[in-house]
Parts: structure tokens; sequence; C-alpha cells
């Protein structure tokens, strides 16, 4: 059994899985998935770099030594693309129509007209460790860096829909963006969000990342801001938000990004209609430093990372040096919040040499505790399963 | 306002492909055996050039080698690749499928991720002047696109054999988009006869056309 010892999942009354870790258990979360980031990506490099998983369209990858901050520089923030931009066009208009008494055309100048907000607020792909789920399943083979916190500026969505006025049997809202698939018979990429969250105070129509207007690749000249919910809800290139009563169809709602109802035996088929779509991303934490292999001077041997969750803010989070038998809570820095991540760090006593690694785990408010193993399911996503890093210490 | 820039993306499957050959063999793989269903078709020599033609219509090679997929999982994704447009005749379909699943199986080797210059990347979309290949013509364009292009790309550029042109960032790309269409790519054959003129009347038609929004 995992002693729990000054564990915050003892007193969250968290049931820990009756297992010992073991090296087999940590093997599928780590190395034996055959994707390695290639060693350059690291930061000692002389110029930034992203991890390339994909040219045609853009899929890049944020280099994990980047995750030692509150936020990620745009610059080497992950891109994700479905069948990439639309040609760059600041004359893009958003159309606002469906289950409205008005229907609206705006400019971009007219959205920032309105008044601005700023929300800080993770953006995570769903497919984010695809790769470190076994047995492995189709998609782009994300390990850990297509996820980024950023400061995002724009106009609350609820704004948007009191102008066009929402008729009250309206319950979603349809999302399309300016990007067109490669072939007719491809599906268009549409999602959809429920009514209530797109009326969250939270919930921005973004033309600034980070201080500076978004770029192409990251959906210039708007897109949606969703906290807490999985980055396939944060359309770019937005041009069309339609209200209606029923939510988006398609293959991009009602097929994929979907998830199994309840857990499942890894890689068991699971029928339809036990698949429902995937909202808000669940409680993670992901250690920076050490990297995994590093050769550190002894003494103390400080441990970072982040943690965040899209269902609660952060409660704690604990490292375990000893693979689980002890743990001990980190301090965090940054502000709690949903969908929105803080820094952790704890220092390790380093004792003269030899192996050494750390386990973290993170909770959040409410009692949720990161699970030990993440759930599998037939598209990979979610990956939160607990981050191990082993280094070696030597003088 | 008008337009201000843009930006091209489905550039660079040039640049992937002289790295490695069309597509790579096993270079990266440890050893795979194709199942006795897919024998036959995993010994076809027309495996890579089915892929080229095909798949890296839309994608990079990339997404294809970080794969590691039974062949029950790749005969899957290619018959759904098939359905979204993959130009695959029906009957070629176990050899792609075969040539993935052997190349690209659960006991491939290990995979390494390649980098990007962080400047490079938005460079690879973002839009450039249009030098030798400005001031094209719409009408020209347009009869030549008809003649030249239209008949894989479709009446409207929204793709057929071809893929989609409309309010693409290459539009904005024109060298870019001449050397794509000198070299060619996937299915489409090499060009080098096309002139900078001509560059430059089928850019002015193919930007006039614009998405239903």
């Amino acid at each position: 059994m995992v002693r729990a010892e000054r564990s915050f999942a003892s007193r969250a009354g968290v049931t820990l899985p009756a297992i010992m870790l073991t090296r087999r258990a940590w093997l599928s979360t780590t190395g034996a998935t055959g994707i390695v980031f290639a060693s350059k990506t690291a930061l000692n490099a002389d110029i930034e770099e992203l991890a390339r998983f994909g040219g045609t369209p853009q899929n890049f990858a944020t280099p994990l030594a980047y995750f030692d901050r509150l936020i990620t520089p745009s610059s080497v923030f992950f891109v994700r693309s479905h069948f990439g931009p639309p040609a760059l066009d600041h004359a893009r208009k958003l159309v606002i129509d469906g289950l409205v008494e008005t229907p609206l055309t705006l400019s971009v100048d007219q959205v920032r007209r309105l008044p601005a907000v700023e929300v800080t607020a993770v953006l995570q792909c769903a497919g984010n460790g695809r790769a470190l789920h076994l047995p492995r399943v189709p998609g782009i083979q994300w390990t850990h860096g297509a996820m980024g916190q950023a400061v995002w500026k724009g106009v609350r969505l609820r704004d948007l829909l009191a102008k066009a006025r929402v008729k009250p049997e309206a319950a979603h809202v349809q999302l399309a963006g300016a990007d067109l698939p490669p072939k007719p018979q491809t599906p268009a990429f549409l999602r959809s969000i429920p009514l209530a969250r797109a009326l969250s105070p939270e919930t921005i129509v973004a033309y600034e990342m980070n201080g500076a207007p978004l770029s192409l690749a990251h959906g210039a000249p708007l897109r949606l801001v969703v906290p807490g919910w999985a980055g396939d809800h944060w359309v770019k290139w937005l041009t069309h938000l339609r209200v209606q009563r029923e939510e988006a169809e398609g293959f991009f709602m009602q097929t994929a990004y979907r998830m199994p109802a309840s857990v499942v035996e890894p890689g068991a088929p699971v029928p339809p209609a036990e698949m429902r779509s995937l909202t808000t991303f669940p409680v993670k934490s992901l250690i920076v430093t050490p990297t995994e292999g590093e050769r550190r001077p002894p003494g103390t041997q400080l441990v970072k990372g982040v943690a965040f969750s899209g269902e609660a803010p952060i409660e704690a989070v604990e490292v375990s040096s000893d693979d689980g038998k002890t743990w001990h809570r980190a301090k965090l820095e940054g502000e709690p919040g949903v969908g929105r991540w803080q820094i952790f760090s704890i220092s390790l006593a380093g004792g003269a040499g030899g192996p050494m690694s750390a386990v973290a785990r993170a909770l959040e408010r409410g009692g949720r505790m990161q699970p030990e193993r993440a759930a599998w399911n037939p598209s990979g996503y979610f990956w939160n399963g607990w981050h191990r890093v082993a280094w070696e210490v030597a003088a | 306002m008008r337009r201000a820039s843009c930006i091209a993306l489905f550039v660079l499957v040039g640049a992937c492909r002289s790295k490695g050959g069309a597509v790579a063999d096993r270079s990266d793989a440890g050893s795979t055996a194709p199942s006795a269903a897919s024998s036959l078709a995993a010994q076809s020599d027309r495996g890579p050039a089915l892929v080229t033609e095909s798949c890296l219509a839309c994608h990079s090679e990339e997404i294809l080698r970080q794969q590691r997929l039974t062949p029950a999982q790749w005969e899957k994704v290619v018959k759904k690749m098939a359905g979204w447009g993959a130009t695959v005749a029906a009957d070629d379909l176990p050899i792609v499928s075969a040539y993935l699943a052997t190349n690209y199986g659960t006991d491939a080797g290990r995979y390494e991720v390649g980098s990007i210059a962080a400047t490079a990347a938005p460079d690879e979309i973002a839009p450039k002047e249009d030098g030798p290949f400005a001031e094209g013509s719409a009408e020209r364009g347009g009869a030549l696109y008809a003649a030249r292009c239209a008949s894989c790309h479709g009446a409207d550029a929204r793709g057929q054999i071809g893929v989609n042109l409309v309010d693409r960032p290459l539009l904005y790309r024109a060298a870019s988009f001449a050397t794509t269409l000198r070299s060619g790519r996937a299915k489409m054959p090499a060009q080098p006869e096309t002139t900078n003129g001509e560059v430059a009347d089928l850019l002015a038609h193919l930007r006039r056309l614009r998405p239903a929004q």
C-alpha cells in the first residue's frame, strides 16, 4: 500500500490506488512510448525552438522547459491545426445569427470598441499526452507540449450575445472558423458550447494574446477563449456564432472529441452510444525541473513544475522522492483559478549522490486528485497520470 | 479596411520530401512483420508512391512517421481518410494500409521529434511581397485556371483531386506558390514551364475567390 503520510490525499478523503508504484507503471508513462524530444529542443539551445509534430499543417509543441513560468511566451506557444489557417485577413467579419432577435455582422474594429477584459488561462489540446496512452491510438503523438498559459484579451461573449438578444429557446452556441477543409468531402471543423458556458464571464472572443495582437497561427483576427475547456472549443479565425437549440452537427462534434462516459479497459472498443462530448480538462501536474536523465550537483534538489485543472482551482501539489511512499507538499506560486495554472516548487534533500526521482500529483479544490494512471480512451484525450522524473546526482 | 496581409501554410511538403526521399523507408524503425492478411499488399512496391500522392497532399510526412498503430488501426485510418477525399483507388487502399502498418507499426522503433526555430514557425505562413508575380490579370488567370487547374482542384477551387485553394495563406506567398506549381506536389505534376506572368494571373484569379460565410 502507498503510505500517505503528510498527504493531502488522506485529508481530502481520496482513495489511493492499492498498488505500489512499480517501475513498469512508470515506464508506461515515460520511456516506453518510443517518443522523445530531440535534445536540441531544450532551453540551453541558443535559439528558441518548438518541437515539430507536423509542418503541413502546422502542429508544434512547446518544449517542456518553458513550463517553469506562469506565462508561456507566444513565440514558443504550441500550435495545433486541423486544416491550417486561412489567409490572414483583418477584415474578416464575425457573424452572430440563429436564435437571436438582432443578427449581427461585426468588424474586428467594432468588436474592439466593446468593453475589453483580460483572462489568464491555460490552453490545452484535448489530445495533449496522447503518446503516453497505451495501447497507442491514432492522432498527433503529443507528449506534454500541447499546452500553455497566456493572457488573453478580448470581449465577453455574453456582451456580444446580449447585443444580438438571444431568444429564450436557445441552448447552444455553434462555432465556426474561416479555415476550410482541404477537400469537399472533409468535414468542416464545427464545434459548439452550451449557452450557459457561453454566458460565463470568463468566455471571451479574444483579439490579443500576451499583450500583442493574435498571430495567424493562434487565430487572428479573432478566436474564442473558453477557460477550463479543452482547446477544441477555442475556435480560431472565428467568423460565425450561431445560436441554436441543438449542439453542432458533424464529425468534429458528434464523432471526434468524445470520451467514454465511464472508465473502460485500455484498448477496448467503446460503442458510440457510450461516448460523451468532452468539455473541461481534468486535474494535472507536470514536473519541469529536473529533466529526465539530467546530471545535477549534490545538495538540495529543486523540483519545479505546473499544476492546473479545468474543473476547479488547484488546492495543493505533492511530491514524492521515494516513488509514492511519502509525500511532501510543494509551494504554490500564482493566482489559483479554474483553468489556470500555478507553479509548484519544493526542495528535496539531496544526499551524497546517485540516482534520484520525483513524482508529482495535484489535488483540486473539492477533493479530486490527479490519478496515478490516466483513463485510457479511444482517441487518447486528457492524459493526466502522475509525472515521474529520474535524474542522477553526481559531483 | 481591405485585407491587410495574408499567409501560407501547406507549402512545405516539398521540403519534407526532399529530406529523406518521398516517403522514407523505415530508417527509424525496428523489425515489423506485416500481418498475413496484408502480406501481399505489403509486398507491393507502390506503397511509397501511393502514400506520397494521397496522404502527403494534405499532411506532412511527420504525421505518419510518429504513429505506432496496428494493421487494423491503420486500415481504419486509411478508410476514414479515403472517405474524406484522399485520392486512393479502392483497390489500392490495402496497399496503403499495409505500407503504413509495416513502417509505422506498434513495434517500430523510437521516433525522434524534430524541431523548428520559433521565428521560422510564423514565417512559414507569413505573407510575402509578390515580387515578380505582382499585378496579374484575374481574367487571364481565370481562363488559365479553367484550362490547367480546374480538372483537379475543381471549378470553384475548393478541392477535388487536388486540395482547396480558396482563402489560403499560400496565395499571399507568391514565390512559394510558383515553386509548388513548377516543382509539383503530391499528385500534382511539375509544371516548370509556367511563366512569372502566368503565376501572377493565377494568383489574381484565386485571390478573388472568397468562401461563403
